[in-house]
């Protein structure tokens, strides 16, 4: 079995887990809120069995062409209003659009009496992250299910949102005029946001500069224009960083920095998990987050993530997940720096990208 | 929103349908009737001569005769001793009112639905569908009425006792005749008319909201399709009938508990009673009331401000797209005050319990998410 097929098949099996998980856990449930980057696949939502439906997506207005075209549903076509409006929120949930919406979450208990169930999962309502049967192949996804002191921050948090601005209603299509002031920012003390406080940055740049011997690194998207990645990079050349990372051109540049300083580095074709962790052999620490390792994902968006102590018995679930693949992929070779005489063509520069055959979809 | 009550009723069965044999008259404007009209109504009186000269050109003595025969059985012109046909009072009024005049259409037997047995809802159809009567077609379905006997007076059929009567006085009718609606006449030398009558699987749907007006909403014939043609004419039109406090006896008598303001108090543990039944997702009561099947929405009232709650929520929420919680508070005290109670207490609180007894029983799970949202995202 070659490397690729054997990654596919990891993705499809935690593809068929994950749907079969996030039913199981919130069907039967009421009152429920999903929030993700974009929709595709509206299937799980409609077999979810909940009195009220809420979806959390990002508004198409701020979906630049290169964020979507890194979706990894990019080929399959992304609902936007005009669907949504003919689809689910004709008859199965009431969809907002935030601009930048970037959180990946699913919560059920939204009514103050009742017990709210968090999960954080990286995969968007799509097909490759939920359809084991997807034609286009599957993305590695990470299904985090959150404490109850945790979920009852998401519950907060998703309230908080919930009152932001600008944000528009699929149907009616208007902007909502509520009564009330808008509600303040909750101390969370789990949960890390990028908007509004940045404080998933914080602790990024806390975990990296806390790690001792190591730092893994999982992400679909890296961009070098920004400062967790120059911390990474500085520690790449002291410490051991593991990336592994999603097969994607526009991460060539950054990746090439990384490799130069030192990083080890992994292709793995839809990785889409964005998952950190420090000193994984020795005291794990980790960070669970929907940011990609880029200025959007760090500084702009509507991100979420979730920091884990080291007696977190979820870590070795982080621990497992990574190196199952690990263990399927060989690491890049170092970067040969050519001397400027030496290029001839574009052809002599080592190829980055060396797994085959490739996933269709990615 | 108000508890104002809607009535949906269904007859069903087999409904008579009543045939009258005789001359048919039609009003019309600017006829030759109305013309022949107004020269005697100039004239003073008019001749054979006269009527040939000035509206016939002298040519046609014969048609000048017949036209003033046939206004005279028209009633509106009468055979003077001095040999002149002169006005008569309804010849006279009907110049002066309606600038028109009857005209003979055609002798035959027409069909009408007389409404006989849509008692005790409403009394009669509000336009007689009237159409020519193919006497071939299922000539074994038709039998024979006495018409002295009916226009004596017989409780079978008081509808047309009265049509019977009003005819044998020479008045007109309103009819759905074709397409239009139309005053027609029949002949006073046809009367009585022969009647002739046959059964017809029916079913009739009318409606009201209480205050004694009903619109037909359709009615079908499954047998007869010419029926079916003639009957066109009476969907959307209103008929008198009973207004809502008719039902009130029978609400009662199911052990409804009358309450200030026309409201009644169902019995709560008891949705069924064997002349009324509570259809508790629909949130209605059904009874029967002679050859109907009656459905009354609405007009329910309550003591308890949970049950009040409850309706609005099962029953009472709209889809009205996301709102503020200022807006649904209002639109939940709205809906306990039409229901007989202050609607103090009518708070956040409140509503929450309701929702968790309770669900809104028609709207989909983006209608109802997007009605719950200030309870989950505005407190």
């Amino acid at each position: 079995m070659s490397q690729n097929s054997a990654l596919s098949i990891l993705a499809r099996d935690d593809a068929a887990r994950h749907r079969a998980e996030l039913l199981a856990t919130f069907s039967g449930r009421p009152n429920c809120v999903v929030g993700a980057f974009c929709l595709a696949d509206e299937s799980l939502l409609r077999e979810l069995v909940t009195d009220t439906l809420y979806l959390n997506l990002a508004s198409n207005n701020h979906q630049t062409k290169d964020r979507i075209a890194s979706s990894p549903d990019h080929r399959a076509k992304l609902k936007g209003p005009a669907q949504l409006k003919d689809g689910l929120a004709g008859d199965a949930a009431m969809v907002r659009a935030f601009p930048n919406h970037h959180a990946k979450y699913w919560l059920a208990g939204l009514g103050e009496l009742e017990t709210p169930l968090g999960v954080l999962f990286s995969g968007d309502l799509t097909s490759s992250a939920l359809d084991p049967e997807s034609s286009a192949g599957n993305s590695h996804e990470l299904l985090l299910v959150l404490s109850a002191s945790e979920a009852m921050e998401l519950r907060l948090f998703v309230r908080w949102l919930m009152a932001c601005r600008p944000a528009t209603e699929v149907l009616p299509k208007r902007e909502l005029l509520l009564s009330g002031s808008l509600p303040r920012l909750p101390n969370f003390k789990s949960l890390l946001l990028t908007q509004p406080n940045k404080s998933l940055k914080r602790e990024v740049l806390a975990l990296i500069a806390e790690s001792r011997s190591s730092l893994d690194v999982t992400t679909w998207a890296l961009a070098g224009d920004h400062e967790v990645f120059a911390q990474l990079k500085a520690a790449a050349k002291h410490k051991q960083v593991r990336l592994l990372i999603h097969d994607e051109s526009g991460n060539r540049r950054a990746l090439d920095e990384l490799r130069e300083a030192g990083a080890q580095v992994r292709i793995c074709p839809g990785m889409h998990a964005k998952v950190w962790i420090a000193d994984r052999e020795d005291c794990p620490q980790a960070i669970v987050s929907s940011a990609n390792l880029m200025s959007d994902g760090l500084e702009v968006g509507y991100e979420l993530g979730i920091r884990l102590g080291s007696t977190d018995p979820r870590i070795a679930e982080l621990k497992a997940f990574i190196m199952a693949r690990e263990s399927l992929i060989t690491p890049l070779g170092p970067l040969l720096k050519p001397s400027p005489r030496s290029v001839q063509s574009l052809r002599d520069i080592p190829r980055l990208v060396h797994v085959a055959p490739r996933l269709r979809l990615f | 929103m108000s508890n104002s009550i809607q009535i949906s009723a269904t007859w069903s069965g087999m409904m008579d349908v009543v045939a009258l044999a005789g001359h048919l008259s039609l009003y019309r404007a600017d006829s030759h009737a109305l013309a022949l009209l107004q020269l005697a109504d100039i004239l003073g009186g008019v001749t054979e001569a006269d009527v040939d000269r000035v509206l016939l050109a002298g040519q046609r003595r014969q048609i000048a005769r017949r036209m003033l025969e046939q206004s005279v059985r028209d009633r509106a012109l009468v055979l003077k001793e001095n040999g002149r046909y002169d006005l008569s009072d309804w010849g006279r009024a009907s110049l002066k009112e309606d600038k028109a005049a009857w005209v003979e259409h055609s002798e035959g037997a027409w069909m009408m639905l007389v409404g006989d047995q849509l008692g005790p809802l409403f009394a009669n159809l509000p336009v007689l569908p009237v159409a020519a009567l193919d006497e071939k077609a299922d000539a074994d379905e038709w039998g024979s009425l006495q018409s002295e006997v009916i226009m004596a007076g017989d409780h079978h059929y008081p509808g047309l006792t009265t049509l019977l009567q009003s005819l044998a006085m020479g008045s007109s009718f309103d009819g759905w005749f074709g397409q239009r609606r139309e005053k027609l006449l029949i002949n006073p030398l046809s009367n009585p008319p022969k009647i002739r009558r046959r059964e017809a699987k029916a079913q009739l749907h009318a409606s009201s909201t209480g205050a004694g007006i009903w619109k037909i909403e359709k009615i079908v014939f499954s047998q007869m399709k010419s029926l079916d043609k003639m009957s066109h004419g009476l969907i959307n039109q209103t008929a008198k009938g009973v207004t809502a406090d008719f039902f009130s006896s029978y609400l009662a008598k199911a052990g409804y508990t009358p309450l200030a303001g026309g409201l009644f108090l169902p019995s709560l543990n008891k949705l069924a009673s064997a002349s009324v039944q509570m259809d508790a997702r629909e949130f209605n009561h059904r009874l029967s009331v002679g050859g109907w099947d009656v459905t009354l929405v609405g007009r329910i009232g309550t003591t308890d401000l949970g049950q009040a709650l409850d309706w609005f929520v099962m029953h009472g929420l709209k889809d009205s797209g996301v709102q503020s919680m200022a807006s649904l508070l209002k639109q939940a005290a709205d809906y306990v005050r039409s229901v007989g109670l202050e609607p103090a207490g009518v708070d956040q609180a409140a509503l929450r319990n309701a929702f968790s007894r309770v669900r809104p029983v028609r709207l989909n799970r983006a209608a109802l998410s997007r009605a719950l949202y200030p309870l989950y995202f505005e407190a």
